[in-house]
């Protein structure tokens, strides 16, 4: 089942442990994640649920692509990490 | 007379009081994030982070209770028809928190311009759809240091709490006298 990584960056506001999930997508795993921390959507998602500017995540060491709908597939061994992503100048 | 201030800046909240001596940091919160807007009503705070990476957040603090993050302002799901919105159906930040004049009941200011309104002390909020609908709003523009237009100044009329004088940078100023509804 695929795995969903944290930054550290996360716990300074709420928690956001690790978990093991289902899903075929990115979508999908992230909404078992946020099943169980309805506040974590907020932090990664924006209000139409796409993935925040400046929040970045790689599917198996590939950034996502799909930022809107989160379509990207994740498999049974998939790692899935959230990051925040490197800003400004 | 005010015997306790407080404080919010890019690095974190600051509650002053006042002493013998002088005034004094008695506390501080959200240490090194950027506090947007504070609110104190009798005995709660109100507090707008604008976590840039992870978006607006909103915490409160009411008596002596621990800080309890609320739901933060959110736009609904953007219609298909609005795909020539030039403005993104997100808040990027929560500019001003104002007491509605009305027990419970709080607006919030935002960037791109949406106002949001509050009947629970900010544990919930709910955009004001009349303002955001309207076709004008499409022509408001960003202003300098921010690309998106700024709902930056809500005052409420102390004696009609249903008379709202709003500032917009960059978009003039828009008055209601029926508590949003036109």
């Amino acid at each position: 089942m695929p795995t969903v990584f944290f930054t550290n960056q996360l716990a300074r506001f709420i928690e956001a442990p690790t978990a093991t999930v289902a899903g075929g997508t990115l979508a999908e795993a992230l909404e078992q994640v946020f099943a169980n921390h309805p506040k974590l959507r907020g932090y990664i998602l924006d209000d139409q649920g796409a993935i925040r500017q400046h929040v970045a995540i790689f599917v198996d060491g590939t950034q996502a692509k799909d930022r809107k709908r989160l379509t990207d597939s994740v498999s049974e061994d998939s790692e899935i990490h959230v990051f925040q992503a490197l800003s400004g100048g | 007379m005010t015997d306790k201030l407080f404080v919010g800046t890019r690095k974190g909240l600051f509650v002053l009081a006042r002493k013998a001596a002088g005034w004094n940091i008695v506390e501080t919160r959200f240490l090194g994030e950027p506090v947007s807007a504070v609110l104190a009503v009798d005995d709660m705070v109100l507090v707008a982070l604008d976590l840039g990476h992870f978006g607006p957040k909103v915490w409160r603090r009411a008596g002596n209770d621990d800080w309890t993050e609320m739901q933060a302002p959110a736009f609904p799901a953007k219609p298909d028809d609005a795909e020539d919105d030039p403005h993104p159906w997100s808040v990027g930040r929560i500019w001003n928190l104002t007491p509605g004049g009305v027990d419970g009941r709080i607006w919030a200011g935002t960037m791109p311009g949406g106002l949001f309104r509050s009947d629970d002390n900010g544990a919930t909020w709910s955009l004001n759809e009349p303002l955001w609908m309207m076709p004008d709003r499409l022509k408001w523009m960003g202003v300098a240091g921010g690309e998106q237009p700024g709902l930056s100044t809500v005052l409420v009329d102390p004696d009609d709490p249903a008379k709202l004088t709003l500032g917009v940078s960059c978009a003039g100023i828009w008055q209601t006298t029926d508590t949003g509804k036109t």
